[in-house]
């Protein structure tokens, strides 16, 4: 009896503490999420009084819109580009930063600082650094590549350009998760690696790899997720354009909501963002799923 | 196939005050089974390692079959090695544990196949062959950890404390194996651990380390019987030697005194003792060898100690007795008594230490002087 009534109280606390977040969160985050849901369903334009229930319409007019159907594969491109990139990079990184390696918290910093900084920061600097005067093709034409291309402005080049800017800024945070990963191999491990014949690379394939696993799949997710929803470098550096050549699925919704006031087609564009995020996540999970050894 | 030899070898760590190895000497035949054992921090798994090639050599030289190996990396080396937390790769199944170093050496997978499956025949693992190391006990690691080091067939095995996470059982059951394993593969083992126990039972030869100095290498029986300073005399044998101290007195004949214990020193040990007269010694005996006067009357037994009971150990076999000289309750003795004799606590006996067995050392080098 006395043990029951225990295990109420602290379930009384328990959801007394969850009760404000929750609150908050379901205000901010759970409440818009399920209005723009609904509000998907119907021609609802700020501008216009009247909001007519279009059922599936926004929907079947998304998939009629070339214009998305670019921004689908813009962000398509800009993840599968930048994912395994970060990925890699960042483990490179972090497998760099754990050796016994002269300065190595100045590179540990270094590295991260692009992760704290401000993201209008960094792409204003790659804003000049790209254009045409800018850095990077004074450093071509120094290196001897005639270059005189404003990066931010070719269709060609202002994807790739902008992905670069990403895999930069976000490797040295990823890094960090991964350095936390590998100081939990014991060091016995490589040892017995190297004793076994295990060369530098083979330990790094062999060992530290399958070994951060668990770390992967979350560098992995996070990172997909974050690509999935890029949206503040294109709005500063290019603004989708030119030609819609680096409209992502974020900047769609942003530009459908707030610039043409379409919030029922906006919205519906947002819910098959969000749907396509669902999906890359599941299917990551069934097929790639964590192994914690 | 392999000897080693091990030359002046030194190791400082960078940053250290002193050298974690100094001047270590040791010729290892063919085929021996070696064991290093101390006290932790001496530099018993330093020395392992820097045989491995996981700790590089600061001075002096480590030879193979006669060959320098200093610069060579650990896979040069022709060695296998045991680590005591077995360092099995987690992520692989244990045929490919024990696969991986040959893989490494790109040999063919048929002969892969039939040499693990033969290593695993050789310790009774064939059947965990498709298991991870997390779905496995500690002694079954322990044998695929075992497994991993014999597949590749080195000349060489390292063993670096490998059987201290095992329960008591399983270790003596490991003890046995890993010497029968070492029959059957004709191969030169270096065993590192902190128990002498196992270091008694297992080695050919022993080196007893203490502070990065190798104070001895001889064999077992040797290092009981004849300890050449008073840490290898303590270090070896269970319960410990009992230590002593007092001073070589001349009165009649050379006396040893202390506080509380006075006896004339044994005919045949005047003549060693002799440059020690008016020095100061610890007198060595252990608790195997002391006797109660009233029951042992076949053995040369020193003039009778007179002793009172602390307390009584029995396992069984046989009792542990501590006690204590009368008049001297400070310092505090074994002695190994039959079983069949019982003391009560507070008793007074009389004692007497076989002869042949009793031990000097010099109080200030603690060297063996009888």
């Amino acid at each position: 009896m006395k043990f029951k009534s225990r295990k109420k109280e602290q379930l009384f606390w328990g959801y007394l503490f969850l009760a404000f977040p929750l609150l908050l969160l379901s205000i901010f985050v759970f409440f818009p999420i399920g209005f723009a849901f609904v509000v998907s369903f119907y021609d609802w334009n700020l501008l216009i009084p009247d909001k007519p229930f279009v059922g599936l319409g926004n929907y079947f007019e998304l998939f009629k819109d070339p214009v998305f159907i670019k921004a689908i594969k813009n962000t398509i491109i800009y993840t599968i580009g930048v994912v395994p990139v970060q990925t890699l990079l960042s483990l490179f990184l972090a497998f760099i930063m754990n050796q016994k390696i002269r300065g190595r918290a100045f590179f540990r910093t270094a590295f991260y600082i692009p992760a704290i900084t401000s993201s209008v920061v960094t792409s204003i600097i790659f804003v000049w650094i790209y254009s045409k005067p800018g850095l990077l093709n004074y450093g071509l034409n120094a290196l001897g590549v005639d270059s005189n291309i404003d990066w931010l402005t070719n269709p060609v080049t202002v994807l790739p350009s902008i992905m670069i800017l990403n895999v930069w800024t976000t490797s040295g945070y990823f890094m960090v998760s991964f350095l936390a990963g590998l100081q939990n191999i014991p060091a016995s491990l490589y040892e017995a690696a190297k004793i076994d014949g295990a060369n530098q690379w083979q330990q790094f394939w062999k060992i530290t790899v399958p070994m951060v696993r668990p770390v992967t799949y979350f560098v992995v997710i996070m990172s997909l997720i974050g690509c999935f929803q890029v949206f503040d470098q294109i709005f500063i550096m290019s603004s989708g354009g030119p030609d819609n050549a680096s409209t992502t699925m974020s900047y769609f919704v942003y530009q459908n909501s707030f610039k043409y006031f379409r919030f029922g087609f906006g919205a519906a564009s947002a819910a098959v963002l969000a749907l396509l995020i669902f999906a890359t996540t599941l299917i990551q999970k069934k097929y790639f799923p964590p192994d914690v050894y | 196939m392999a000897t080693i030899a091990v030359k002046d070898l030194e190791k400082v760590f960078p940053g250290a005050e002193s050298a974690t190895i100094k001047n270590a000497n040791l010729n290892i035949k063919d085929k021996e089974f070696i064991v290093l054992v101390g006290p932790s921090g001496c530099g018993k798994s330093t020395l392992l390692r820097m045989i491995a090639g996981l700790e590089e050599i600061s001075d002096g030289e480590l030879q193979i079959n006669g060959e320098r190996m200093n610069e060579l990396s650990p896979k040069d080396r022709d060695i296998a090695m045991v680590f005591q937390n077995y360092a099995l790769y987690p992520h692989m199944t244990v045929f490919d544990n024990m696969a991986f170093g040959l893989k490494l050496r790109k040999t063919p997978k048929d002969e892969i196949k039939q040499k693990v499956e033969h290593a695993a025949k050789v310790l009774g693992i064939t059947h965990l062959l498709d298991r991870r190391p997390k779905d496995m006990s500690g002694g079954q690691r322990q044998r695929v950890a075992i497994g991993r080091s014999i597949v590749r067939n080195p000349k060489v095995f390292l063993f670096d404390e490998p059987l201290s996470n095992l329960d008591a059982k399983l270790r003596v059951q490991m003890r046995a194996e890993i010497k029968k394993l070492h029959r059957q593969l004709d191969a030169t083992i270096v065993y590192v651990t902190h128990d002498q126990i196992e270091a008694m039972t297992m080695g050919d030869r022993i080196v007893v380390l203490k502070d990065g100095i190798v104070q001895q290498f001889d064999t077992p029986m040797n290092l009981f019987n004849n300890p050449q300073n008073k840490f290898v005399a303590g270090f070896i044998g269970s319960p410990s030697m009992n230590f002593l101290p007092g001073k070589v007195i001349q009165k009649e004949e050379a006396t040893f005194k202390s506080k509380s214990l006075e006896f004339a020193i044994p005919k045949d040990l005047r003549p060693g003792l002799k440059p020690y007269i008016g020095k100061e010694v610890f007198f060595g005996f252990r608790p195997e060898y002391i006797y109660d006067k009233q029951f042992e009357k076949s053995k040369r037994l020193s003039e009778n100690m007179e002793i009172v009971v602390d307390s009584v150990e029995p396992i069984g076999s046989e009792t542990f007795v501590y006690f204590h000289f009368i008049g001297n309750p400070e310092h505090s003795f074994c002695f190994r008594s039959d079983s069949q004799f019982s003391y009560g606590i507070g008793s007074e006996i009389c004692i007497g230490v076989d002869i042949e067995r009793l031990r000097f050392f010099d109080k200030e080098t603690e060297k063996r002087i009888m």
